[in-house]
């Protein structure tokens, strides 16, 4: 591609050279024109500047080794842009910035009639080539950019329009494609949504397709609904992943799902729209009735979706650590100025601990949340391929579910005005419902990422796993283990992954307690495994107490290597960004100790058999079954 | 004629109330002479007049609250016979449909002296003051429990008063009121107290009882004259599951289902019949996994809303697929009559298992109110063809 580009420079700088003596007697209106068009070609070809992207080799997968206890250090390295490209990021977010502060665009409702000016900033398209108008930004780029774009009301519309629909076609669509459709949507002239969620369906409809080709080949039509559908209304291309077909093996269905790009021209489409709670996010459902697709919209290859959707989510669930983070951020800011407008003599708030410990919990968790957003995103760019499933979707989790404390502890403190429908805090309150919510609810990922992690861990373990369910058959071996690891057994692991040896010295304390975790983690992890086998999957309770200390590890190395690379190099606020790490493991280790001893006690001596029984008796009755707290029984 | 003769002959024939309207006038005459009356060669050595529970004929509260009631009246002075008497009413209780009764049960040990019993030494205690009627009431206690009526305060205060704090009799009640109320709400299927009288909703309460062992369970009660052509004017308690449902869908369609029963259910002393819909047993694959390799943990689709859970190699079971049969429906009919079944598949097949127009049906039944189903070959192809 480069080189066609490269070409063409080439045979279009001569012409420029030649044209003032040919022209510079004769009235030139026509000519002018042409001139100028040449001019503007010239200027969106010269603006390409060739982005040497060199990637390291891929590495193996960070958060997934913890559980084997392996700590990749390199990881605490905080990643930094290169100088030159972070001054063209300083740029492209100046020039962002003056369009998305204009306050038509800033509260508008209705984005799709400003989409247009968007697209003139260049704010459609953040990664797309810059062929077609594209900036061709890098992860960390890009999160940057969606962080600024967060500002305005309707960020849920171009967020998911950008890291849904256009990285789809950006990713995985072939150059008809992208001439088609790329072009329009960076041109901000169509609006994508992504189409994903179907109602709950029994097992019988497993084997009910979606999509089923047509006899001569040539389409594929396609019935069926989408339920919670962003941008469902406004959008006219839908990227549909629909199911094409079913492995039948053994009486037990498996299905395929292809993804396809639709135009609601294509005929057939209807949209319901509804509200949600955060009235900036709409989402429809949308139903298809023998839309016909023609069977070049086939997007990637027939029977790809999932590796589509693998390709597409990480990144998408990384966005929501941006959004996350201009919240938070506002949040704070306002909390900050409500705080110092109301305090009075002699009771100055911003004085008393009440305030001030909650507002260092606040900024702590923004700290948190902004050192994993720009850790992942420097792992994604720095390394070929690199396997960051488990560390976006912990970002995911991470950001929705502190933004979601941190608003709700916000309104605890502002109190009974924080209340009010309108109240800018409950405003922020419903926003960070929705992200907790909305796409990936945070439960389920949370034991999702967990069984990822043991699937990794298992297939490294499996000799050793083997042997410690069968302690029996290896007698040695197992008075051997219950020696070495003594240590373990009594809370207290020997030390020996040195990980301060890669941080400033000040930081051997924390460095300590994240070592501790990570050892820790190793043990409960084997503990874990040996005392399920491969019924792990049905230990949710426990899974989602694992999820969550992975969480934790991967937050505290994020946050121990950004003050140390702060203070190292002499940031402003370095001396507070030790504090605000140090603070933040403190915590983290409290939770991540408490959970790991959790899962290693076993279910009986923690409250899971209690949950287990209550609910178990509630189902079976189907509703609050104590009775009455004043009833008699003689 | 003697008054007292009166009253026997009034008792016999009339309304205890009625008789009770003469008693003030007589009550002396009738305290001193009831032995001498009672003159027939069994009743001349009895004390208290036993027989005269068997004796009347309109049987219900009222009238044992009024022996009950006679009993006191003639004798309040020096009260006898308190044992005799209590037994008698003990053993009449049922007949009378008061053995569920506290209320009744309080009044007969009212009936003894109060005071006179409590022992007044250590010895008195240790060698059951009073044996005799200590027992009676021990033995009324131990009635009261067989029939699940459970004691008040009341009847504390009463013991109380009669045998004093140490008497068994008190110790009984001690031990009934730390077990039965225990005891009172543990069934895992507490049925409501009293029982409904209505046959329906009784027949509901069983079929509710039977499928608990599926949440998802549907209790729809038919009518069986929406089906054309049925005999029967009745209810249909039926109750199926979704997975029931979907075992139903996927039966073979040449395979038969058997409609069997009645089988019995209890609920307290009431006895319902139901039915159940069944297949024949399908062999169940058993793939032995390895638990302990933990090589391959199949994690689920990523995205999908649910949580995650172990994908096996074979269709799990449901509970209704038992080793004898496939469980695929239930039901409770008014008249339990092979007309009502055939309603109940009618309506089956229309709420969701069309299935059913297909299968041949066999009525494999036990008992029948109105007939016996006999199971020939001819008999079934005529079942099977009235079912299509």
């Amino acid at each position: 591609m480069l080189k066609i580009i490269q070409k063409s420079r080439l045979s279009k700088l001569p012409l420029i050279k030649f044209v003032p003596p040919n022209y510079s007697t004769k009235p030139a209106v026509q000519e002018k024109k042409h001139f100028d068009d040449q001019i503007r070609e010239f200027e969106k070809i010269s603006k390409i500047s060739q982005k040497v992207k060199t990637k390291k080799p891929q590495k193996p997968p960070f958060v997934k080794n913890l559980l084997l206890g392996i700590f990749d250090t390199d990881i605490l390295t905080y990643p930094e842009l290169q100088n030159e490209e972070l001054k063209n990021l300083k740029q492209n977010l100046e020039e962002a910035k003056n369009v998305l502060e204009q306050p038509e665009i800033k509260e508008c409702n209705q984005l799709s009639q400003q989409l247009k000016k968007l697209a003139n900033a260049r704010i459609l398209g953040l990664q797309a080539s810059q062929l077609f108008g594209g900036r061709e930004l890098n992860a960390t780029e890009t999160c940057r950019l969606l962080e600024a774009i967060s500002e305005i009301s309707s960020k849920h519309v171009i967020v998911n329009n950008e890291s849904l629909g256009i990285q789809t076609l950006v990713k995985f669509g072939n150059d008809r494609l992208k001439q088609k459709y790329l072009q329009r949507l960076i041109n901000g002239e169509s609006l994508t949504a992504f189409c994903l969620l179907e109602p709950l369906s029994s097992n019988i409809d497993v084997l009910k397709r979606t999509a089923t080709l047509s006899s001569d080949g040539k389409t594929w039509v396609l019935n069926g609904e989408k339920r919670m559908v962003i941008n469902g209304s406004n959008a006219d291309l839908f990227v549909v992943i629909a199911h094409t077909n079913s492995v039948m093996k053994d009486e037990v269905g498996g299905q395929k799902f292809t993804a396809f790009l639709v135009e609601r021209d294509f005929g057939g489409v209807t949209s319901t729209r509804h509200g949600t709670v955060d009235p900036n996010l709409e989402v429809s459902d949308i139903i298809f009735e023998n839309t016909q697709i023609p069977i070049e919209n086939v997007i990637g290859k027939e029977e790809m979706g999932e590796s589509v959707l693998s390709g597409i989510y990480p990144e998408y669930r990384l966005s929501t650590g941006p959004v996350c983070i201009a919240l938070v951020k506002n949040l704070i800011n306002k909390m900050t100025a409500h705080f110092i407008k109301i305090s009075r003599e002699p009771y100055l708030l911003h004085e008393t601990d009440a305030i001030r410990s909650k507002m260092g919990e606040l900024t702590t968790s923004l700290y948190a949340i902004e050192s994993m957003v720009y850790l992942t995103t420097g792992l994604l760019d720095n390394y070929e391929n690199q396997d960051c499933e488990l560390e976006s979707s912990i970002v995911k989790i991470f950001a929705s579910e502190q933004a979601l404390l941190s608003t709700s502890s916000c309104i605890d403190l502002i109190g009974a005005e924080a209340a009010l429908e309108n109240h800018w805090c409950s405003q922020f309150h419903k926003e960070a419902l929705c992200h907790v919510a909305v796409n990936d609810a945070n439960d389920h990922l949370k034991t999702t990422i967990a069984l990822f992690g043991l699937s990794h861990a298992g297939r490294k373990m499996n000799e050793l796993i083997k042997k410690l369910r069968n302690p029996l058959y290896y007698g040695t071996f197992v008075f051997k283990r219950m020696w070495t690891n003594r240590k373990q057994a009594d809370d207290n692991p020997k030390l020996n992954l040195y990980l301060h040896h890669y941080l400033h010295p000040s930081l051997i304390n924390v460095s300590q307690q994240l070592e501790y975790c990570v050892l820790r983690l190793q043990y409960a992890t084997e503990i874990f495994l040996s005392r399920y086998g491969q019924d792990i999957i049905k230990q949710h309770m426990e899974l989602r107490r694992l999820g969550e200390c992975l969480m934790d590890i991967y937050a505290m190395t994020a946050c121990i290597g950004r003050a140390s690379r702060a203070y190292c190099i002499g940031l402003q606020h370095a001396e507070y960004e030790m504090v605000l790490a140090t603070s933040f493991t403190l915590s983290a280790v409290e939770r991540v100790r408490s959970r790991l001893l959790k899962i290693i006690d076993g279910p009986y001596q923690t409250n899971d058999e209690n949950y287990r029984k209550i609910s178990e008796r509630l189902f079976r009755l189907k509703k609050y079954y104590p009775v009455h707290p004043l009833t008699r029984n003689f | 004629m003697l008054p007292s003769k009166i009253i026997r002959m009034v008792v016999a024939s009339r309304s205890i109330t009625e008789c009770l309207k003469v008693m003030p006038l007589t009550n002396r005459n009738l305290s001193v002479s009831t032995v001498k009356l009672c003159d027939t060669s069994e009743e001349s050595k009895q004390v208290t007049l036993y027989r005269s529970f068997e004796d009347i004929k309109d049987k219900n509260k009222d009238t044992y609250l009024d022996m009950i009631r006679i009993f006191l009246n003639r004798d309040y002075v020096y009260r006898r016979g308190h044992v005799e008497f209590i037994y008698a009413a003990l053993k009449n209780m049922e007949s009378f449909g008061v053995h569920k009764d506290l209320e009744v049960y309080k009044s007969l040990i009212d009936v003894l002296p109060k005071g006179k019993f409590i022992p007044t030494n250590m010895f008195q205690v240790e060698f059951m003051h009073y044996p005799k009627q200590q027992q009676c009431i021990i033995d009324l206690l131990e009635q009261m429990e067989d029939n699940g009526v459970m004691p008040d305060y009341e009847m504390e205060d009463l013991l109380r008063n009669i045998f004093g704090n140490k008497g068994f009799p008190l110790r009984k009640y001690w031990r009934m009121m730390y077990w039965m109320p225990k005891f009172k709400n543990a069934s895992p299927w507490l049925l409501p107290n009293p029982l409904p009288s209505d046959v329906l909703e009784l027949a509901k309460l069983a079929i509710h009882q039977i499928c608990s062992v599926d949440v998802q369970t549907q209790i729809t009660v038919y009518q069986s004259r929406d089906i054309e052509d049925s005999i029967d004017d009745t209810w249909i308690v039926s109750a199926q599951s979704p997975i029931q449902r979907s075992l139903l869908r996927d039966h073979d369609v040449k395979q038969p289902v058997y409609v069997e029963g009645a089988f019995r259910v209890w609920l307290k002393s009431n006895q319902v019949n139901y039915f159940v819909l069944r297949a024949d047993p399908k062999p169940l694959k058993t793939v032995q996994e390895d638990s302990d390799d933990v090589s391959n943990i199949k994690v689920p689709f990523m995205f999908n809303i649910k949580p995650p859970i172990k994908k096996h190699l074979q269709l799990s079971t449901s509970v209704h697929t038992q080793e004898d049969g496939v469980i695929l429906a239930l039901c409770a009919t008014g008249t339990s009559s092979k007309d009502s079944l055939l309603s109940w598949i009618r309506h089956l097949e229309m709420d969701g298992n069309p299935t059913l127009a297909d299968v041949p049906i066999v009525f494999t039944l036990k008992s029948g109110v109105k007939e016996v189903a006999t199971v020939i070959d001819n008999e079934q192809n005529k079942e099977v063809e009235t079912s299509k």
